[in-house]
């Protein structure tokens, strides 16, 4: 939304750039538009993906609004005579059309989407699983798992997400890695069911010091906090309960 | 902002000092969008000047005899992939302009100072 935001502010500066120029003779006309596609591609440029985001197209804007005094100036300045008048009152209406619809545009946008407001988690299914890849000789170990859908109740799309979880039981806790991510989610949409599990839990007998899995009948209940990372920083999107089942299929 | 006769506005001396400024860092030629982060640099703004006042300060400076301007060759840009740079050069009157005016902001914050006078 960011870059597409950027992309009609850059349009909106050039069809303004186009329009105050238009009454003027070619070589007026030519350097202007020429030089201010140099000055957006420069800062595009130095500013890299940076350049497309809100702030950038905030700046952009507000370089093209406070000029507009002087851009008014300088084209009566160097209009010709035989400039027909009708073409003033253009410039004049498209200068009021492309202002207004640039600031509609950044004010719809509104400050970056907070994920944890944005989002709504739907949990599938939450329980153990067993996990026979760390199975030893009093079984398969169990991992806590939960599954669930993301879905953005917001009424503008997401950028790109990842999710992330803590598992933890009692004041053991396990981070789930890797994260399972998005290119981002349309308003009113939801993402396919992810499933994330944590790590197996084994006991230690008290006995024998060894290793051993924690039985389904033992386990009882654990935490699971789910994260959610949105354009550059980490939000928790809730603590759910690992209930002492199995994990529905 | 109305104009003295022969006085330069602000702007177009902010814009003089940068080009000096650049020039001492070896940049005899600059472009808008350098000059633009150069005058945010020195008043320490958030935001760049705007476009329609920069380039209609660099056309007046540029009507006066103080910069002089040229495209670059375009076949540069082409083999940078990007539109080609207007390269704007301080002239020797740009240059004594600059100077004056730092001479005439200096000489005005010494009468400005305070003084001490016998009790």
């Amino acid at each position: 939304m960011n870059r597409a935001m950027f992309r009609i502010v850059v349009f909106a500066l050039r069809g303004w750039t186009w329009a105050y120029t238009l009454p003027l003779d070619d070589v007026d006309r030519e350097t202007r538009r020429r030089e201010i596609e140099s000055d957006v591609w420069e800062f595009e440029a130095e500013h890299g993906c940076r350049a497309t985001g809100f702030r950038a197209a905030v700046h952009i804007l507000l370089r093209a609004f406070l000029g507009v005094a002087d851009d008014l100036g300088w084209a009566f300045e160097h209009m010709t005579p035989r400039a027909p008048a009708v073409r003033l009152w253009t410039v004049i209406r498209f200068a009021v059309v492309a202002i207004g619809a640039a600031t509609v545009v950044v004010s719809a946008s509104g400050p970056p989407l907070d994920p944890a407001r944005a989002l709504s988690v739907t949990v599938e299914g939450a329980g153990w699983m067993q996990d026979s890849k760390h199975a030893d000789s009093s079984g398969a170990a169990l991992a806590p798992a939960i599954a669930f859908t993301l879905t953005n109740i917001a009424d503008r799309a997401t950028t790109a997400l990842e999710v992330n979880a803590v598992f933890h039981r009692g004041a053991l806790g396990s981070a789930f890695a890797p994260v399972v991510g998005w290119r981002g989610l349309g308003p009113q949409r939801s993402s396919p069911a992810v499933v994330l599990r944590g790590h197996p839990l084994y006991v230690i007998d008290g006995e024998t010091a060894r290793r051993t899995a924690v039985r389904l009948d033992s386990v009882g209940e654990a935490r699971v906090r789910l994260f959610v990372h949105h354009e550059g920083r980490w939000a928790s999107l809730g603590d759910f309960t690992i209930p002492s089942r199995p994990m529905p299929r | 902002m109305r104009r003295k006769s022969g006085h330069l506005v602000p702007l177009e001396l902010a814009i003089c000092e940068a080009a000096l400024r650049l020039r001492a860092r070896g940049e005899d030629e600059f472009h808008g969008y350098e000059l633009a982060k150069a005058l945010k640099h020195d008043a320490d703004a958030r935001l760049l000047t705007a476009y329609g006042t920069l380039y209609r300060a660099l056309g007046r400076l540029a009507s006066m005899g103080l910069l002089t301007s040229r495209w670059e060759d375009p076949r540069a840009a082409t083999r940078e992939s990007r539109p080609p740079r207007r390269l704007y050069s301080l002239t020797p009157a740009g240059e004594a302009a600059a100077e004056q005016a730092r001479r005439d902001a200096h000489l005005a914050g010494r009468k400005r100072r305070p003084r001490w006078a016998p009790a």
